[in-house]
């Protein structure tokens, strides 16, 4: 089956093609989450070259196309750039586009996007400071940890999701004037205590983002914490410089971590990055903690989001790190390795899909363009009545499991890594709970693999990430069945007896693989040994560690809950990626000129932004 | 010395006078009571006998004791026929409706359906963790989800709580005489791998009695609280979920939530029929070689949404019932019209 009105095709040359954009194409968009039949998308984009923006800006004039571009893309010149784009106009961008990337569904703000919001913040005489980003799901600003003399040290709040705010707190929330998405809550402290009943569902809760801020940069002896263990402090010194620096915070929509967690985040990601280096001076630095991460991708350091963090990191040259966390996935059965001898290979992956999923299934089969053209691929249900039949380079197919939409997608040059081809094969959701739903066959999987290639390679597959961090709510994390591979629990390493293809080698999150991106794994404080399940892989290079748990019986760190003082236990590379940033921080502000009132130098220095002007005293 | 102990407990006997206390202790002490309290023998009888009718004497009697009666009514409207062995056909005598469960029959195919069905309930079982604590829940009762849905408030509503109490008994009878006729074999019969997380009952798999109480507490309640059908949706997503459960602990597979749920749905338009003289009972049939008319998917799994479509058909008429119906009064109407009447 194949969809009439396709824009783009997996046999196109003439430039790269994002298999997940096929995927959407092929099924006609009703797997892509949030929608709401808008046709409206986010896109990640790297230009042919920096000349290419003004033939962009034209074109999309020109021909009227629906594509919202933020200012502090276009007039800063970067070559990467995010942008809200309607699904029929993105093809027109290919010309200067040379890479483009799927994002989440989002549908643009009303507001008219200002270039002023971007300009640089006023220079002032004042010495630099460093400030601490987090780009995560919601931080309990008002959180004792997170304060300062009972007020905020949260400057400023991007959330990326709310759609509008609650009446009650509307004066609070300024519409984002800086990116087509997204409210801003900011300035005065008193504004950010306000903006707390726009998350009413986050009280008496707790939340990633709230732990993560409180180990990157949570205040606060341990005795202002009621009923903790005598190793649970909240951080390894309370009183440390990044006890004492502002913070801004980057809320993420739901959907970007929750179907398939990290799945789709590249563009969220990377307007909170910028959003908050929008509040540097030229003398100051930041630090910014990402604890999130996808199981899938090309590990070879060029997704999109890759590149584009390079690029900004080469701009903020010493002034800028950003931590991303290795990932929890090292013990799960979501990773294969199939070598390919010269000659003919076949292998059978065995690929188990849960029942009540949500959401959809992708693998990922990743291997070097040498062996594109003599490979084919297969998916068929586990009923055995729904299969694909071998699909090659150039081709693409979908088929009906249950009433399901499912895809083998083979382009023959992918978007999604610079240096290696791609094959995308999706699962419908398998959820038949509620009327309407479209939903595939659950069980096992089976995707055949041809090959005839003349020299020695290596086939990689990856499941996609598809759980969420903190409970089942929509996906369900599918997996390898592999009888043949042995758990070592000893050596917690992939046993030797294991003649199958299933490793746990290589599992760990495909963002991060970059240049300048700092990767950090979990290891337990006690022993100080790396966590069994912590990311790792042999071909991965500049991979620190800091503490994920106490120890493997008390799992996780005590850190910040949403409110108040309360706390609780996290446990995960998320937990030991902001401890590391927290070192990093310190170390930074260890090298500036003194400051006594760091958060007071800040807050002078936010009010460059028009949209906070009246609120700061 | 635990019968010492049993026997000193038998002294919150005493508080247990104002109902049935059948312990030695306790009828002692009324023996001695009434020793001490009578001072003339019984001249006189308290006014003359007055017969109440049985319906008007209802009021006074147990609930149990209703609930026997109401069952007698109930059976006597139904006929089971074992057409031969592999089939089971219950005839609503007074619609002249009929449901038929037939289990899959041994020619061919049946290794197939029955491996086709372990893998699937061998898939469910991946989500055990999750589901297990509404899977023990509801072991014994999940009347308790359907309340959170729409506020019964049962310790307010007796006779609501007795119309479903009865509802659930009746679906209780009825689907054992499918399940003992039938004799399908459980999961953990058929792979010693499945290892239930629950005791498998001792009875047949098909349908699933879950299955069939769930479906008919759904429509029930739908039609008797007011406003009711705009539940319905989720009320039946409830029983579909206390269904599906069922397969994940490992007890049953998902043909026998199939069965189990056009069984409870022709149960509850039978009774409501009979308590309300309103309301169709369809006919219908379970056979896996018609997989597309019974809410089974393709690929043999329960696919309950399908069914549901249809069920968006019926109009609010079912749900209008005539509070008047009582003319013709059996104990059937005596429950359900006590009942409605708690929702005024």
């Amino acid at each position: 089956m194949s969809n009439g009105d396709a824009l783009f095709s997996p046999q196109e040359t003439s430039y790269p093609v994002d298999p997940y954009l096929l995927w959407a194409q092929e099924t006609s968009w009703k797997y892509v989450s949030d929608s709401r039949g808008s046709g409206w998308v986010s896109v990640v984009c790297r230009l042919n070259d920096r000349e290419s923006w003004a033939e962009l800006i034209k074109r999309i004039e020109a021909e009227n196309l629906r594509v919202v571009i933020s200012p502090v893309y276009s007039d800063a010149g970067f070559l990467h750039f995010t942008a809200l784009a309607h699904k029929d106009s993105l093809s027109a961008l290919t010309p200067m586009v040379a890479r483009l990337e799927l994002g989440t569904a989002l549908i643009p703000n009303e507001e008219k996007l200002s270039s002023e919001w971007w300009q640089s913040p006023q220079e002032s005489n004042k010495p630099g400071i460093c400030i601490i980003g987090v780009i995560d799901d919601f931080v309990g600003h008002s959180h004792s940890s997170l304060l300062s003399k009972d007020e905020s040290r949260i400057l400023s709040i991007w959330n990326q999701a709310l759609g509008k705010p609650l009446v009650k707190s509307a004066n609070d929330f300024q519409p984002s004037t800086f990116m087509p998405y997204g409210y801003v809550l900011g300035g005065a402290s008193n504004s950010i205590e306000a903006g707390l009943d726009q998350y009413p569902k986050y009280q008496g809760m707790y939340s990633h983002g709230s732990h993560v801020t409180s180990m990157l940069a949570g205040q606060g002896s341990i005795d202002r914490f009621i009923g903790i263990e005598q190793s649970g402090q909240v951080a390894s010194s309370s009183n440390d410089a990044a006890s004492r620096c502002p913070i801004i915070a980057v809320h993420l929509p739901q959907q970007v971590v929750q179907d398939t967690s990290g799945g789709a985040m590249a563009v969220q990601i990377l307007d909170g990055i910028h959003f908050i280096l929008s509040h540097l001076r030229k003398q100051d630095s930041a630090v910014i903690n990402i604890s999130y991460g996808t199981y899938a991708g090309s590990h070879d350091g060029t997704t999109l989001l890759e590149t584009a963090i390079e690029e900004i990191l080469s701009k903020y040259k010493n002034r800028l790190e950003i931590v991303f966390p290795s990932g929890n996935q090292y013990d799960l059965p979501t990773h294969a390795v199939c070598p390919m001898s010269i000659g003919q290979n076949e292998y059978v992956l065995n690929w188990r899909v849960l029942p009540d999923d949500s959401t959809s299934s992708f693998l990922e089969l990743w291997f070097p363009p040498e062996l594109q053209d003599g490979l084919q691929v297969k998916l068929t249900s586990p009923s055995g009545k729904a299969s694909s039949s071998f699909v090659r380079a150039g081709g693409s197919e979908s088929f009906i499991s249950s009433s399901g939409t499912c895809c083998v997608i083979f382009p023959k040059r992918n978007a999604l890594s610079d240096q290696k081809a791609c094959v995308l094969l999706t699962i419908a959701p398998t959820n038949r709970s509620f009327s309407g739903n479209e939903a595939a066959e659950h069980g096992v999987w089976q995707v055949v693999i041809h090959a005839i290639t003349e020299g020695q390679h290596e086939l990689h597959a990856y499941i996609e990430r598809d759980d969420n961090y903190a409970k089942p709510i929509r996906g369900r994390q599918s997996y390898f069945v592999d009888s043949l591979r042995v758990k070592d629990q000893v050596s917690n390493s992939d046993s030797p007896a294991a003649k199958g293809q299933v490793t746990k080698d290589g599992n760990y999150n495909s963002i991060g693989t970059a240049n300048g991106i700092k990767l950090v794994g979990a290891k337990y404080r006690k022993e100080g040994v790396e966590t069994d399940y912590s990311g790792r892989g042999s071909g991965l290079k500049n991979r620190s560690l800091s503490e994920g748990d106490d120890s493997r019986v008390l799992r996780g760190i005590r850190g910040a809950g949403t409110y108040g003082v309360s706390t609780v236990r996290m446990s995960g590379t998320s937990v030991a990626a902001p401890r590391y940033a927290r070192e990093l921080v310190n170390t930074i502000v260890s090298s500036m000129k003194k400051d006594s009132n760091l958060l007071q130098v800040a807050k002078t220095v936010s009010t460059s932004h028009t949209p906070y002007d009246s609120s700061v005293p | 010395m635990s019968t010492l102990m049993t026997g000193m407990t038998g002294m919150t006997g005493m508080t247990g006078m104002t109902g049935a206390d059948y312990s030695p202790l306790g009828a002692d002490a009324l023996i001695r009571s009434r020793d001490g309290l009578l001072d003339k023998p019984i001249g006189d009888i308290e006014g003359k006998p007055a017969y109440k009718s049985m319906y008007e004497a209802a009021a006074n009697w147990a609930p149990t004791i209703r609930q026997n009666f109401a069952l007698f009514e109930l059976t006597a409207g139904l006929t089971y026929e074992a057409s031969n062995q592999n089939s089971g056909k219950l005839t609503f005598t007074d619609k002249k409706s009929t449901l038929s469960i037939a289990r899959p029959v041994a020619n061919k195919d049946i290794d197939s359906v029955f491996l086709t069905q372990m893998k699937l309930t061998d898939n469910w079982a991946q989500l055990r963790s999750e589901r297990s604590s509404e899977i023990l829940s509801q072991v014994t009762s999940f009347i308790g989800y359907f309340s959170a849905i729409a506020p019964l408030q049962l310790e307010r509503r007796p006779k609501t709580y007795e119309l479903i109490d009865l509802a659930l008994t009746f679906g209780k009878m009825i689907c054992i005489q499918f399940k003992t006729h039938l004799a399908v074999p459980r999961p953990y019969e058929l792979s010693a791998q499945l290892q239930p997380i629950i005791p498998t009952p001792l009875h047949g798999s098909l349908p699933s009695s879950h299955a069939t109480e769930a479906f008919m507490c759904a429509k029930i309640i739908a039609t008797l609280i007011p406003g009711g059908h705009k539940y319905y949706e989720l009320l039946f997503r409830l029983a579909s979920r206390i269904a599906v459960n069922r397969t994940i602990a490992g007890v049953h597979y998902p043909i026998d939530s199939v069965a189990g749920m056009l069984l409870g749905q022709s149960l509850a338009e039978y009774l409501l029929n009979k308590m309300t003289g309103a309301g169709e009972i369809h006919n219908r049939i379970f056979d896996i070689s018609d997989a597309k008319q019974i809410g089974l998917g393709s690929d043999f799994d329960f696919d309950p949404h399908s069914l549901l479509t249809g069920e968006k058909t019926v109009t609010d008429a079912l749900f209008k019932v005539n509070r008047d119906s009582a003319g013709k009064v059996t104990m059937l109407n005596w429950i359900w019209n006590h009942a409605k009447e708690e929702w005024k």
